[in-house]
Formats: structure tokens, C-alpha cells, sequence
């Protein structure tokens, strides 16, 4: 027998309830009734009559203490059903995660006949779940769960049809990519232990063939493709595509800036781009028309014809201007539309770059001069180089710079500049713990930004200072744990956030200024010092975890701003859409999950001016707004969903409700007939 | 000018212009109804002054010996007393039950002769009229008409009279009956037989809603040699209600209260009933030569009048 759950009232309450209104019945029906008096001429044939009515008073009696019953009956259906009973779970019911697609690629609008015009992947996906979940069983339970770059589900697990259409409700289309394969993780999780785990997936079908790979065994996974119609049912098998019109998708699937090596206020900028036409449309190449927008103003228009399924670059050289925010579009030659407007625009933040201010503290040195001449100095160059010797060395001069580089000499006290030290002396800002003869570097720390793209290997020396570490130091080059090259960040005496580089063996006694790595190793501790660690600037890909640097984040004379930044814990985010969120900030970076393309504004407390980047969704395959009627998953073809057939449901309250208004309606029939007075 | 000032009380009563017009139209169709019958010279079957053989019978001491008849006396030796039918007036009584039960139909604050909203007056109304033309058909052919109220026992009185124009005293007599009591039929014609003893027609218009019964009453006026006619008066709603629901009802004459709940069975049952008692009665007259008609309120009264006057079991 199946057990019945109260979920509403409690039995107490409900007991209180039938036994008041009962009480109440009652003495309503005990309770001598105020007739209407009605004279008649002659009473003799009414008692007549009476009296042969009389022969069945006691059934009419009876009849009385029925509708007395029936009222009773009623009052019991009716608070029964306040307390929500709910019937328990049978063997047959299913555990079911339906999975719908929220990717970049749902957002695509479905071909002309295929729906309703202008209705979405994720509309039609979301039509399917309703109907589906319109249709379980009383003993289903399921689940409904988003997926996008991080699958999560919309609520927990639930017999109730409203809260189950309340979380397909939900659901909304990312910026993202799908993460096929974190979602089917996430509900095996959520089906563990239960019966008969069935995942539906509602999905165009546009994933990469990594995450087709396979899943997890024991979970039945089902596909119901947004093509096949509004309801679960029997999809169509694998076979071709159906013909869906001419239209496809004109992707800008790549937006990259870069500053030029050789001069920093200069960059360029590559888009690159693709067609993708739909699937039965034909192969033609598509006219489109490429804008490039700064700061809100066209700079550059061009048309291209794109071939299908090719990605085309274009790269614009050269480019300089104050402004920081750049932005791609590109739209179909003829006004028309495609598939996916989201990819049809890109962004990108480029960041303020200024001339660095470059104080040479030497008795002479070509190696370095020459390299810093090869890493950007000159005229129109970003850096300006200043040579002194360690006798005219003064600190305020050395304030007034953006970078001192001391070589074989060391301050007493480190200048407040970012500095690189070349073979610093004992008493400077750098503890030498020890000397090393000809030693040897064992390891580097290829990811710092210093030592991009450098090889310290094989650097031979003819002795190194080993540094001893202070607090927050980072050893870029060592020898068995020994540092021969250390980074340090640090707030300087005017509050800034202050950067400096130690190497620890004179550039006079290494063959390092003969190697390619010497002028990459200035070059890069330059751009380290003025901020700009990459070279693809100022944009973020959706669907990933964003680990933004507040430092970046430089006020004009911002004193203190890297401490602060250091201590921070939580930033306002401006979203593309206006929106402002609180993200956490964790060692001075701001952590948050993109998922949405377009820019973003972070202006963290205590810091002057916001931090300012970009996202674009840069995914080919979601460009590619693939819409396949069927999916193989690891191997094997996916079935569409079973069309379940509609049963009784568990909420009782709906049927006792009908049932007491039965009674009613029958009671009202019944009392107007004569029959139950 | 007396004949006037009765006219306007008439009016004032209920019995218009248009009441009289009918009752004029009833005296023409009245006389060729009784055409080729003398009305005012009634042969009584006692014997009399009159100038008809009727019959023989044998002599008594102390009888007139003028009647001898000495014809049968030589031829058969007997004495034998001759007899001759007496001429003499017809006397029609119309005894009208004014029980509160003929209140029934009645509107409230207007006079019982009155129509109501639905265009029917009270059975007391109804009972006036039909006695006002039957005691204008009475008048016109020149026969004594008395008049007689009655409930639970002998009430007002309008003596006999002839002659058309007392029709207004019978206007009057009518217009000032007001329902009220139980009805009694037996102690009522029980002393209507006692005070009366020329005997004549006896019309007892009525609805016969007699608790005790009216079977004894009208035998009463058999048994004294009256010729009793019954006029029952039935309004339509109290033979077909459509009453429903919770009601508590309440006899008119006792007050008797009695809940009842009232479904379409229920009152057919009644409607069933109330036809029933009333062909008892039909039966009953019947059976016993009284004459009978059922007369419902809605139904025009010289339209009744005139079938009584057709099937001629009232007036002889």
C-alpha cells in the first residue's frame, strides 16, 4: 500500500479543524429552522397528506442526518485536503535529471518552419522539458539542471510538476560553452542510489567530440534534440539533417590585441573569422561586413566574403589611439541576420600604456644599453633611457623615474621605482645569503611573466649571489633551492606598488648578454614593471574562472592601492549589462566566473580609478550553432526520451477538491429534487 | 334618489357598472332559459286554495265539507275529500359562508369584491357576486330571495323580498360581509332550519371546508324539505399550490401550525387530495339529488351563472 505524506497542515491542526467545523455542522443542523408561514384555507388535507408522508418520516429522517452526513463528509474531504496529502513514492517511478542546454549556441534562433519566428534552441528546449515534465508519472522525480560552462542544478529534486516547471523557468542561456561532460558528473551525484537514473538532455547537439567521448556508466542518458518538435517523443535517427533553409552563422571567433615588442604605444589588433552555413544550405561563400569600433567610433569598415567552414584572420597593424575600448562587429552583407547574433560581436580592453622613464645606474655597460635600445628605447619608442653613474646617483632623481636599473651597484636604501638590480651588493635592498662559484640554474620559474619565453638553462656564470628570501620574494632562477634570480612586489615609501628584479651575478662575468633570453629578460621585466604581462590584452574567454589582478588597477599616484588591494576581500562588478555584482577577491586578485560577453567594470574600495576588461565567447564550435537531430555518446547513439504516458498524480489535494464539489453539486441536485429534506 | 345613493354603494362595493351590465344580460338569458315555465305560480304539493285537481283522500273529521266530493261519494259509497295543488311565491335562500377561510385570495386593504394584481378577487368576492346574480336572476322572475351570512353559525340576514328593485339591498347586504370564523355548516343551517319555515331553495355557496364535515349540514336542509344546492367555491391555488421548500403552514379558521417541507410531490399529492374531497362532495350532492357546482375564481361568474342556470339544478 502506498503511504500518504501530509505536507500541509499538520494532523493535530487538521483534527482541530474537522472537529470545529463538525461542531459547527452540527448545531447548524440541530437548530430549529425559521420557516415561512403560509396560510391555507384548510389544513385537514395538508395533515392528510402529511400524515401519509409521515408513513416515511423516518426514512426522511434518515434522510435529514444523510445530508447532515454529506455536509460532514465535505468538511472532512476539504480539510484533508489542506493538509496536502501527498502519495507516496512507487517502485515504477524514474529519477530523472533533465539536463537542458544553455550554451552560447541555444541562443540561436530556430530556421523558419521549425517554430514560431524568433524562437530560441533554448525556447524550444524549454518547451520540451514542460511538456515532458507534463507528463510524468506520479512517482518521477526529477531534476532540472542548466547546462552551460558550469552545470548547476536549478533546485533540488522534486515529485511536484509546478516547482519542476519552475526551475525550467530558470534556466537561462550563458555566454558559454557547454561542459557536457561536468554536467553528466553532476547528475550521476545526483542520481546515486536512485532508481532507474535517466538523463534527458535537451540540446541542439553542439558539442565538441571530446565531450562525446562517453559517460558515466549506470546513467541512461536520452536526447531529445530541439529540432524533433515541442514535445519528448521519438526523435528522428540518425540519418541526415533535415533541411533547416539557407541561413547560417557569420562568427567572429577570435579578437585579439597585442602591443608591438618594439614599441609598446603601438598594437594590433586580429580577428578572426568564420562562416558557418546551416546545415542542408549550400556551400556558398557569404558577403559580410567587418566594423572595428574605438571608444564608440568606426575606425575601419571592410567587406569580406567568407568561404564556409573556413576561418579567416584579418589583422589590423598599427594602430594607436587613447582609447581603450575596442570593439569588433560584423553583420551579413544585405541586412540580413544569421543564426546567432552573440558571436557577432567581440570586445577587447587595450590598457593606457605610457612611456617608460628608464634611470641607468652604471659605470658602463653595452650589453645592457644595447639590449634596452633593442627592447624599446628611441624617440618614439615607449621607453626613455637616462644613464648615470653610481656616483651622481641621487634618489630623487631616481624617484622621478619609472624604472631604475642598477648595475653593480647597489643604494642603501631601494629607490621608490621599480628596479632591476644586476649583481646587487650585500647591504642593499636584497639579503645575500652566500656566494656560488660557476654554479649552475636548476630551475626557473617559466610562468612568471619575467621569464616568459626566456631560457636560463644553460647560462654560464662565473659566480652568483644566492639571495635569502624575504616575505612575498619570488625565486624566478635558483640552483637546488638556492635563488640566483628573485622577483619582489612591494609597497614603496609613497604607497605605490613597487616591482623589482634581483639578479645575482654581474652581466660581465655570464655569457647571458650573449643569449637572445638577455634582451626577452629586459623586455619582459620591463612590461612587468609597467603592468602588461601579455600579449593578448584586455580580454577574457566565457565560461572560465577569471583571475583578474587588482594592481593592474593603478590610480595616478595611487599610495598604498597595492596594499589595499592586497587586503581587499570583496569588489562591486559592473556586468555587461548593467548589472553590478559582488565578486570575492582572493591574494589581490578578483575571482568570477564569466558569462557573459561584452565589458566588464570592476572598481574595488580604496582603489581611484576601476579596473576595465573585456569577454568575448571565442568558442568555434559553439559558433558553429551545430543542430543535430542525433547524438552518440561515447560510441552509441543516444535514444530520444520515452513518450511517457500521464498518470496520477501524488498531489491529492486537486482530487479531493473535485470530490467534495461533486458531493456538493449531487447534495444541491438532490436537495432542489426533494430528495435529501 | 334612494335607488341612486344604493347604486353608488354598490359601486363603492365592487359591483360596478360592468357587474350590473352582466346581470342585466343574465335576466335576458334568464328568461328564455325558463321560457314556456311559469315561474311566479308554483304548485306547492300541499293542498290549498288553488283551482287544480291534485288528488283525493280520505275524509276526517273537522275537514271542509265544501271539498266533499259527492260524485265518488254516490258512486262508491265512500267520503272521500277532493284535493287541489296551492299557488304560492318560490323562496330561494342564499346562505354564503363567510369563514375567514373565504378570505382566501383577498388583497390586503382593498374590499374582497376587488380584483387583485393577478385579476382574481377573494372566494368570499367571488361568492357575492355569484349570490348577487343568482338573487338578481331570483328578483327578476319574480321569486322571494333571502339572504343569509353564515361561519360557525347563522350570521347576518337580508329577509326575503321580490321585486328587482331590491337588488341594491342585496348590493348592500353583500358588499358589508366580512370573512371571519370557523366554519360550522351544521350548527349553521341547523338554525337556518329552525328560523326558516317556509320552505325553498336553499343555495349554500361555500368551499365546504368544514372540519366537522358537511355531509349532516346538507342532509339537515333535505330532511326539512328544503331543495339544498351546493356552489362550491375553489380558488386555484389552494387546489394546485406551487408552494415549495421549508414553510410552516397555517390553517386560516384554527391557527393550527404545522412545518412542512414542500416538494413537487408533496403538493401533487395535495392537488390530489383537495380533487378529491371536492369530488366527495360532487358525489355526495349527487347521490342525494342536491345540486352541485364547482366554481374556481378565475373562472368568469356569469359564465358560472349561467351554466347553473342552464343545467337548471337551482333554480325550478
Amino acid at each position: 500500500m502506498t503511504p500518504i505524506t501530509l505536507l500541509g497542515l499538520p494532523a493535530g491542526q487538521l483534527f482541530a479543524v474537522l472537529g470545529a467545523g463538525a461542531a459547527l455542522l452540527t448545531v447548524l443542523y440541530v437548530l430549529k429552522q425559521q420557516r415561512r408561514r403560509v396560510e391555507v384555507p384548510f389544513a385537514r388535507l395538508w395533515q392528510q397528506v402529511l400524515s401519509q408522508s409521515d408513513a416515511t418520516s423516518l426514512w426522511r429522517k434518515l434522510l435529514r442526518w444523510l445530508s447532515l452526513l454529506i455536509q460532514l463528509v465535505v468538511l472532512a474531504l476539504l480539510v484533508t485536503a489542506l493538509g496536502d496529502p501527498r502519495l507516496g513514492r512507487g517502485k515504477a517511478g524514474r529519477s530523472l535529471v533533465l539536463l537542458i542546454d544553455a550554451s552560447a549556441s541555444m541562443q540561436a534562433v530556430l530556421p523558419a518552419g521549425a517554430g514560431p519566428p524568433g524562437l530560441t534552441r533554448l525556447g524550444r528546449a524549454k518547451e520540451q522539458a514542460r511538456a515532458l515534465i507534463a507528463g510524468l508519472s506520479g512517482d518521477d522525480l526529477a531534476v532540472v539542471v542548466a547546462l552551460d560552462g558550469q552545470p548547476a542544478p536549478q533546485g533540488g529534486l522534486s515529485y511536484d510538476e509546478r516547482e519542476l516547471v519552475a526551475q525550467v523557468d530558470a534556466v537561462t542561456a550563458r555566454d558559454t560553452p557547454a561542459d557536457l561532460q561536468a554536467a553528466l558528473l553532476l547528475a550521476e551525484a545526483l542520481l546515486a542510489g536512485r532508481e532507474s537514473p535517466t538523463v534527458i538532455l535537451f540540446s541542439d547537439g553542439g558539442f565538441e567530440e571530446a565531450a562525446l567521448s562517453g559517460g558515466p556508466p549506470g546513467l541512461q542518458v536520452r536526447f531529445q534534440p530541439v529540432i524533433s518538435g515541442p514535445g519528448p517523443g521519438p526523435g528522428p535517427g540518425p540519418g541526415p539533417a533535415p533541411a533547416v533553409g539557407t541561413a547560417g552563422n557569420a562568427a567572429i571567433t577570435a579578437f585579439s590585441v597585442r602591443r608591438y615588442r618594439r614599441n609598446r604605444l603601438s598594437y594590433e589588433v586580429l580577428i578572426s573569422l568564420g562562416w558557418f552555413p546551416a546545415a542542408g544550405s549550400g556551400g556558398e561563400r557569404q558577403k559580410v561586413v567587418l566594423e572595428l569600433v574605438q571608444e564608440g567610433e568606426i575606425v575601419d569598415v571592410q567587406e569580406l566574403e567568407l568561404a564556409p567552414g573556413v576561418q579567416e584572420e584579418k589583422l589590423y597593424p598599427n594602430l594607436s589611439g587613447a582609447g581603450v575600448r575596442l570593439e569588433a562587429r560584423l553583420r551579413l552583407s544585405g541586412g540580413a541576420s544569421d543564426l546567432l547574433p552573440l558571436d557577432d560581436r567581440a570586445y577587447a580592453v587595450l590598457p593606457e600604456r605610457k612611456r617608460q622613464r628608464v634611470l641607468i645606474v652604471t659605470r658602463g655597460n653595452l650589453f645592457l644599453e644595447g639590449a634596452l635600445l633593442a627592447a624599446g628605447a628611441g624617440e618614439e619608442n615607449h621607453l626613455v633611457i637616462e644613464k648615470v653613474t653610481p656616483a651622481a646617483y641621487d634618489a630623487e632623481r631616481a624617484a622621478r623615474s619609472d624604472v631604475v636599473v642598477f648595475d653593480a651597484f647597489t643604494p642603501p636604501v631601494a629607490p621608490d621605482a621599480h628596479a632591476l638590480y644586476l649583481d646587487p651588493q650585500r647591504d642593499g635592498p636584497f639579503a645575500i645569503e652566500t656566494d656560488l662559484k660557476r654554479p649552475l640554474i636548476t630551475d626557473a620559474e617559466s610562468a612568471h611573466p619575467v621569464l616568459r619565453w626566456v631560457s636560463l638553462g644553460d647560462v654560464n656564470m662565473t659566480r652568483s649571489s644566492v639571495f635569502k628570501l624575504a616575505p612575498g620574494d619570488r625565486a624566478l632562477a635558483s640552483m637546488l633551492k638556492q635563488p640566483l634570480v628573485v622577483a619582489r612586489e612591494q609597497v614603496g615609501r609613497s604607497g605605490a606598488n613597487r616591482r623589482s628584479v634581483a639578479v645575482g651575478f654581474d652581466l660581465r662575468q655570464s655569457d647571458l648578454p650573449l643569449r637572445v633570453a638577455f634582451p626577452v629578460l629586459l623586455m619582459n621585466s620591463m612590461d612587468w614593471f609597467a603592468g602588461d604581462v601579455d600579449d593578448d590584452l584586455g580580454s577574457y574567454r566565457t565560461g572560465r574562472t577569471w583571475r583578474v589582478p587588482l594592481a593592474t588597477a593603478r590610480g595616478k599616484g595611487g599610495r598604498g592601492a597595492a596594499t589595499e588591494a592586497l587586503q581587499l576581500t570583496q569588489a562591486d562588478l559592473t556586468l555587461p549589462g548593467g548589472e553590478v555584482v559582488a565578486v570575492p577577491v582572493h591574494e589581490g586578485h578578483a575571482l568570477y566566473y564569466g558569462q557573459r560577453v561584452g565589458f566588464y567594470n570592476l572598481r574595488p574600495a580604496g582603489l581611484a580609478a576601476p579596473l576595465l576588461w573585456a569577454a568575448n565567447l571565442a568558442d568555434v564550435t559553439e559558433s558553429m550553432a551545430a543542430l543535430r537531430p542525433a547524438l552518440r555518446l561515447g560510441g552509441a547513439t543516444l535514444s530520444p526520451p520515452d513518450a511517457s504516458q500521464r498518470a496520477i498524480r501524488r498531489e491529492l489535494w486537486p482530487y479531493l477538491l473535485l470530490l467534495a464539489l461533486a458531493i456538493l453539486a449531487l447534495e444541491w441536485w438532490s436537495y432542489h429534487r426533494r430528495w435529501t429534506v | 334618489m334612494d335607488t341612486q345613493a344604493s347604486s353608488h354603494k354598490a359601486t363603492q362595493a365592487g359591483f360596478d357598472q360592468e357587474f350590473l351590465k352582466k346581470l342585466e344580460y343574465l335576466h335576458i338569458v334568464a328568461k328564455k332559459v325558463f321560457a314556456g315555465r311559469s315561474r311566479a305560480d308554483r304548485r306547492t304539493r300541499r293542498a290549498g286554495a288553488g283551482i287544480e285537481f291534485a288528488d283525493h283522500r280520505d275524509y276526517s273529521a273537522g275537514d271542509d265539507l265544501r271539498y266533499l266530493d259527492w260524485a265518488v261519494y254516490g258512486r262508491m259509497n265512500r267520503l272521500l275529500l277532493r284535493q287541489f295543488e296551492q299557488e304560492e311565491d318560490l323562496h330561494i335562500y342564499l346562505l354564503i359562508d363567510t369563514s375567514t377561510s373565504m378570505r382566501l385570495g383577498a388583497t390586503a386593504g382593498q374590499p374582497l369584491l376587488s380584483p387583485g394584481p393577478d385579476g382574481r378577487v377573494a372566494k368570499l368576492g367571488y361568492a357575492a357576486q355569484v349570490a348577487a346574480a343568482l338573487a338578481y336572476v331570483g328578483l327578476s322572475n319574480l321569486d322571494r330571495v333571502a339572504l343569509y351570512s353564515f361561519a360557525d353559525g347563522l350570521g347576518e340576514q337580508l329577509p326575503s323580498a321580490r321585486g328587482k328593485g331590491r337588488i341594491f339591498k342585496v348590493f348592500e347586504f353583500l358588499a358589508e360581509l366580512v370573512p371571519a370564523g370557523q366554519t360550522d355548516l351544521l350548527a349553521s343551517l341547523r338554525e337556518f332550519v329552525q328560523r326558516i319555515k317556509r320552505r325553498g331553495v336553499a343555495i349554500v355557496i361555500s368551499d365546504f371546508y368544514d372540519h366537522a364535515g358537511y355531509e349532516e349540514g346538507l342532509n339537515l336542509l333535505r330532511y326539512h324539505r328544503f331543495e339544498p344546492a351546493a356552489i362550491q367555491i375553489i380558488d386555484p391555488r389552494e387546489a394546485r399550490p406551487t408552494l415549495r421548500g421549508d414553510i410552516e403552514i397555517i390553517d386560516m379558521e384554527t391557527g393550527e401550525l404545522r412545518p412542512v417541507t414542500l416538494s413537487a410531490a408533496l403538493c401533487a399529492a395535495y392537488e390530489r387530495e383537495h380533487a378529491a374531497y371536492c369530488q366527495a362532495l360532487a358525489s355526495f350532492c349527487t347521490a342525494r339529488g342536491v345540486g352541485y357546482i364547482r366554481a374556481d375564481t378565475d373562472q368568469p361568474f356569469d359564465e358560472l351563472v349561467l351554466r347553473a342556470l342552464r343545467q337548471g339544478g337551482f333554480v325550478r
